[in-house]
C-alpha cells in the first residue's frame, strides 16, 4: 500500500505548482514500470486525498507508464527487456542490467483553470443576505479569498 | 492553462534522504538498509551480528515496525544505540522517519548504522533512506520462488542474504533454483547463505560490513576517521 504514500507526496507537489486562484483539471504523471504501483489503487488513493482539497478535487490523474530500458553491463548493448524484472541481455544473455529508464515517479504536466467567481444572487431566496466583505464561495466549500491565494 | 513541471514526486523524501546520507558520512557512520519479509529473521540476524560487531565498533540500529517496540527491546540487549520507529499502518520506512531516528542517536559513538526496515519485500524498495548499501534478506521457509516473485528487491539490493539455511533439510527449497532466479535478475549478485540460529555465514557478513565501516576501536575515535 505504498500507493498512499506516493499519492500523498504527489498531492503536495501538485499543490506547490498550482498557480494561485486556479484548480486542477488534470495532472499527468510518468511512472517507471519497475515501480510496482497498482494503478487502480493509485486512482483510489487519488480520490481519497483530493476529495477535501478544493484546488485538487475533481481533477483527473493520468498515468503514463514508462517502459524499462536497460544497458547491458557486460556487452554494452541497449535494450528493452521482454520481461519486467528478468532483464537478461538478448545479445550476450547475461544479466548485468544498468537501468536507464524504469525507476521513478515524475509529475510531468498540470492543466489548471481559474476558480470561477460566484456572484451573490441579486434576487431569489438569498437576496439581501450579505457575504463577508471580500469573500467569495466556491462550490459550497470554504470561503476563498478573492485577492490572495486559495486555502490549501 | 498547461504547466510543464517534470519533477520527482518523491522529491521531498529524496531530499531528506540526501541530508541523512550527508550527515552520516560527515559523522563517519556507514549505513545499511536491511529489507526482508516479516519473519525472515532480520532481527535475529541483527542480534547475532551485534554480538560480534559491538566488540570492535559502535553500531546503532533504527528498527521499523507497525505497532510494537519488541524489536528495539531485543536489540537493546546488545547496544544502547537503538531507536524504534512505529509506522502505524505504514508498510515501509521513509527518509523523514530515519531523520527523526538519527536525531535521537549519538552518531559520534557510531561507526555503523543498520536500518531494519518494516517487514515487506515490496514497498521498502521504492524509498531512499540515505543508506550506503541495501541488503535483501530471504529465508528458506518462504520458498525458493521469492526472488522471482519479488524481483525488485533483488534489482535494488547490493547483497542478498538467504537465512535459515540450517532448515534446508526440512523444507521444500531448491537452493539452485533460488540462485538461478537471483542471477537471472542480477547476474553479479552475491548470495550469502546464513543462519541466525547456527551463526552460518557470520564471518563473511562481518567482513562485508567491515569493508563499509572500518573499525575504529570502540567507536570513540570515529571523529578522526576519514570517509568519503
Amino acid at each position: 500500500m505504498h500507493e498512499m504514500s506516493v499519492v500523498s507526496a504527489l498531492c503536495d507537489r501538485v499543490l506547490e505548482h498550482l498557480p494561485p486562484d486556479t484548480r486542477l483539471v488534470e495532472a499527468t504523471v510518468k511512472v517507471g514500470s519497475l515501480e510496482h504501483l497498482d494503478e487502480a489503487v493509485v486512482q483510489l488513493a487519488w480520490e481519497v486525498y483530493t476529495d477535501d482539497r478544493p484546488p485538487l478535487a475533481g481533477g483527473t490523474l493520468t498515468i503514463e507508464w514508462v517502459a524499462v530500458r536497460v544497458r547491458c553491463g557486460e556487452c554494452g548493448a541497449a535494450y528493452e527487456p521482454e520481461h519486467q524484472a528478468f532483464l537478461v541481455c538478448p545479445a550476450c544473455e547475461r544479466a548485468r542490467p544498468e537501468i536507464l529508464e524504469g525507476w521513478g515517479i515524475t509529475l510531468h504536466t498540470l492543466e489548471a483553470e481559474p476558480i470561477p467567481t460566484v456572484e451573490p444572487p441579486r434576487d431569489g431566496p438569498l437576496a439581501g443576505s450579505k457575504a463577508p466583505s471580500g469573500a467569495v464561495y466556491v462550490d459550497g466549500h470554504e470561503p476563498v479569498s478573492s485577492g490572495g491565494g486559495t486555502k490549501r | 492553462m498547461k504547466i510543464q513541471v517534470v519533477e520527482n514526486v518523491q522529491k521531498v523524501n529524496d531530499e531528506v534522504a540526501a541530508e541523512n546520507r550527508a550527515e552520516l558520512r560527515a559523522r563517519g557512520v556507514a549505513s545499511v538498509n536491511l529489507m526482508g519479509s516479516p519473519g525472515c529473521g532480520k532481527t535475529a540476524w541483527l542480534e547475532r551480528t551485534l554480538e560480534v560487531l559491538t566488540a570492535e565498533m559502535g553500531v546503532g540500529v533504527i528498527t521499523g515496525d507497525l505497532t510494537t517496540t519488541r524489536d528495539a527491546e531485543r536489540i537493546e540487549d546488545f547496544t544502547p544505540h537503538v531507536v524504534q520507529i512505529n509506522t502505524g499502518r505504514g508498510c515501509h520506512l521513509e527518509a523523514h522517519q530515519v531523520r527523526q531516528g538519527l536525531q535521537r542517536l549519538d552518531l559520534d559513538a557510531l561507526d555503523l548504522l543498520v536500518i531494519e526496515n518494516v517487514g515487506n519485500l515490496i514497498c521498502p524498495v521504492s524509498w531512499d533512506l540515505g543508506q550506503d548499501r541495501k541488503v535483501g534478506m530471504f529465508s528458506v521457509t518462504e520458498g525458493d520462488d521469492k526472488p522471482a516473485k519479488h524481483p525488485y528487491v533483488v534489482l535494488a539490493a547490493d547483497l542478498i542474504l538467504l537465512n535459515k539455511i540450517d532448515l534446508l533439510p526440512h523444507v521444500r527449497f531448491s537452493r539452485e533454483r533460488f540462485q538461478e532466479d537471483v542471477r537471472a535478475i542480477r547476474g553479479d549478485m552475491d548470495v550469502l547463505d546464513v543462519s541466525a540460529t547456527e551463526g552460518t555465514g557470520m564471518d563473511t557478513w562481518i567482513d562485508w560490513l567491515r569493508t563499509l565501516a572500518p573499525a575504529t576501536g570502540t567507536g570513540q575515535d570515529v571523529g578522526a576517521k576519514t570517509t568519503d
